[in-house]
């Protein structure tokens, strides 16, 4: 079997160089949104491609504060999420990682994740002078058959827009081929976090965070199938990540980029973080309907940050149970509104059932906003309070 | 005779406590942080002998705590504050579950339980507010000293709206106050209330906050002014120990001597 890194590196290369390619090729660019039903436009020939995912890139190759810095040059304030200052510094930046994405023919965005990103895709679109998409799923309460119909009108409408600016029909066998790896990899995605369900773990949690670009840009693909494949297989038999009494903790929220170890704080076999609750959120559920435009409805409105607070909390709490964790590292990433306002009262319940859990402020991708001292404390004190 | 050690290397103060084999503090000295928070440890730790006429054979060990624990080079062992402060909270009295303690850089809640465990804590974040320095910078844009904020706090007649979550845009808004003629003294007790909003916050998010004796210390529990306002708005007494700007060096030397009595 192939490595998983062999393929992870080949991922990584076919998607910036689809980029490219397609520029060449005349063939129709987008830039979409993390939670995207991208399954729809690439069984329609567009190319995707995702500004948040090139943001993290630029991140963790230590340009972002530099790119955010650019952007503030063209008046943005600081306060906005940090991905998309990023995205705006891009313009103003020389040397790009992977030569920076290229220029896109349309924009798709989603609002189940945040307003932000559709208002950041608003001003792309006015300054690039290109269409917008925007997809309004509403706050996945309950599944309702009228909000079923509404999202899948919206699909509908979607495939229009797409055919009238590239003359493309959907290809309805490339779009049960996409939705068909997307549940497989979703599948083998949880597979991934539950190596870690038990103890001893068997993989590290920044190794999981570093593996979910398949799951973000290429989930459709048998590719990102075999690299989850390749993934599970080579640490199944792991023992040798942590000791078997480690204590057990759960991080909750996005990683820190801009770290190589995309958590902060010094962690050993004995402390070790056994999940990110966030990579999570890419787990997808596409097996709820009748026909693959169906299958899509449920997979991207049932999303977490389109949740409303208290199913995010039980959430969380299920994932302390199923993965039973000792305590909560909480990250109130100021970037991103949305994941911020459920921390204090998800603390709150944690602690109303015995889970010490601990708030650290910083940002994503950002690294102005990350004070490793005061980070450190806190991590620090929290390791004592666990340990006496 | 032997002893323990204990320094509290905080963002403003660099405070160290002698304590014998008993446990009882026999020796303490107090000194602002100087640029190098080794060096002025090292020389803290050098007089505090000489004063005291102990040698440094006499020292059983030495442990660090507070901001600066990782740069006192010559200790053998470090805490954080929180697990300090809890120790030493305890010690002071048993009945103790909360311990507030607002420092020049920083403001905590602990809770501990009854055999005096950390169980949660809470410290504010990214930002001075509901610190000493908040008060520092602001009482000093006043012209006013810190040991005259209790008095002036009391002549007050209202509270004034001030920014609690920023000192330098508080500092603007005071500013803006004494070009509108407002009473000095309402200033002072308006920012005594800012601070309170910061703790009263990080008090609600911490679990035990509502049982048991809540012990108030850190250089700002020194102003009368600062617990007679966190006293009011908690409506709970607060205890402000003897020592209180020594409870996280003590907590640390206490910390130091029940590890080596386990370890022998």
């Amino acid at each position: 079997m192939e490595s998983s890194k062999s393929i992870l590196a080949k991922i990584f290369a076919e998607y910036y160089l689809s980029g490219t390619q397609a520029k060449k090729d005349k063939q129709p660019v987008a830039y979409v949104t993390a939670f995207t039903p991208v399954e729809i436009l690439r069984a329609m020939d567009v190319v995707c491609m995702y500004p948040e995912s090139y943001a993290v890139v630029c991140s963790a190759s230590g340009k972002a504060k530099e790119m955010i810095h650019s952007s503030r040059m063209g008046s943005f304030s600081q306060d906005l999420c940090s991905y998309s200052l990023i995205d705006f510094g891009t313009e103003h930046f020389g040397k790009l990682p992977f030569g920076g994405l290229p220029e896109p023919d349309m924009l798709i965005a989603a609002n189940n994740q945040c307003l932000t990103t559709f208002l950041w895709f608003k001003l792309l679109a006015q300054k690039k002078n290109i269409p917008l998409f925007v997809i309004d799923y509403p706050v996945a309460i309950e599944d309702q058959d009228s909000v079923r119909e509404y999202i899948a009108r919206q699909y509908e409408s979607l495939i229009d827009f797409v055919k009238q600016h590239t003359g493309h029909n959907l290809n309805t066998q490339k779009l049960n081929e996409q939705v068909t790896y997307s549940a497989k990899a979703c599948d083998l995605w949880l597979k991934v976090h539950e190596l870690n369900k038990h103890a001893p773990i068997r993989i590290d949690a920044y190794k999981i965070v570093d593996a979910l670009f398949p799951m973000v840009a290429a989930k459709g693909t048998k590719m990102a199938c075999d690299y989850y494949e390749a993934l599970v297989s080579e640490h199944q038999h792991r023992n040798d990540v942590s000791s078997a009494d480690s204590v057990r903790l759960l991080w909750h929220g996005y990683p820190m980029w801009f770290l190589a170890k995309k958590f902060p704080g010094d962690f050993d076999e004995k402390f070790q973080i056994v999940l990110d609750d966030y990579t999570l959120w890419w787990n997808l559920d596409y097996k709820s309907g009748t026909n693959d435009i169906d299958k899509l409805i449920p997979a991207y409105s049932n999303t977490y940050l389109n949740w409303p607070i208290y199913k995010k909390i039980d959430w969380v709490s299920e994932l302390v149970k199923e993965y039973t964790i000792k305590g909560v590292i909480c990250h109130a990433n100021r970037s991103c509104r949305r994941a911020l306002a459920d921390i204090a009262p998800l603390r709150k319940e944690l602690s109303k059932s015995g889970i010490p859990a601990v708030i650290i402020e910083s940002d994503m991708a950002n690294p102005d906003f990350y004070s490793k001292e005061q980070v450190n404390l806190r991590i620090e004190s929290f390791r004592d309070t666990l340990r006496t | 005779m032997k002893y323990f050690l204990g320094i509290d290397a905080g963002s403003s103060y660099i405070k160290l406590v002698l304590i014998d084999m008993a446990g009882d503090m026999t020796a303490k000295s107090i000194i602002k942080r100087g640029a190098d928070i080794g060096a002025s440890c090292q020389k803290s730790y050098v007089d505090l002998l000489s004063e005291f006429k102990i040698t440094k054979d006499q020292i059983a060990g030495v442990i660090a705590t507070g901001y600066g624990r990782k740069q006192v080079g010559f200790s053998d062992e470090v805490i954080t504050e929180i697990t300090a402060l809890a120790i030493g909270g305890f010690a002071v009295d048993n009945g103790v579950r909360t311990i507030i303690d607002i420092g020049g850089q920083d403001s905590k809640v602990i809770a501990i339980d009854e055999s005096g465990k950390v169980v949660d804590f809470a410290m504010n974040q990214k930002c001075s507010a509901g610190t000493g320095k908040f008060l520092e910078v602001t009482s000093a844009s006043l012209g006013v000293k810190v040991e005259e904020l209790d008095a002036l706090s009391q002549k007050a007649d209202k509270v004034l709206n001030l920014s609690s979550t920023c000192t330098v845009f508080a500092e603007t808004e005071i500013i803006s106050y004494i070009a509108m003629g407002e009473k000095k003294e309402n200033i002072i007790k308006s920012l005594h209330s800012a601070i309170s909003d910061q703790v009263i916050g990080l008090f609600r998010q911490v679990a035990a906050g509502d049982r048991g004796k809540i012990l108030f210390v850190g250089g700002v529990s020194l102003n009368k002014a600062m617990t007679r306002e966190l006293s009011a708005r908690l409506n709970r007494e607060l205890l402000v120990p003897q020592h209180t700007q020594y409870i996280g060096a003590y907590g640390a030397a206490l910390c130091l001597k029940r590890k080596n009595e386990t370890a022998s």
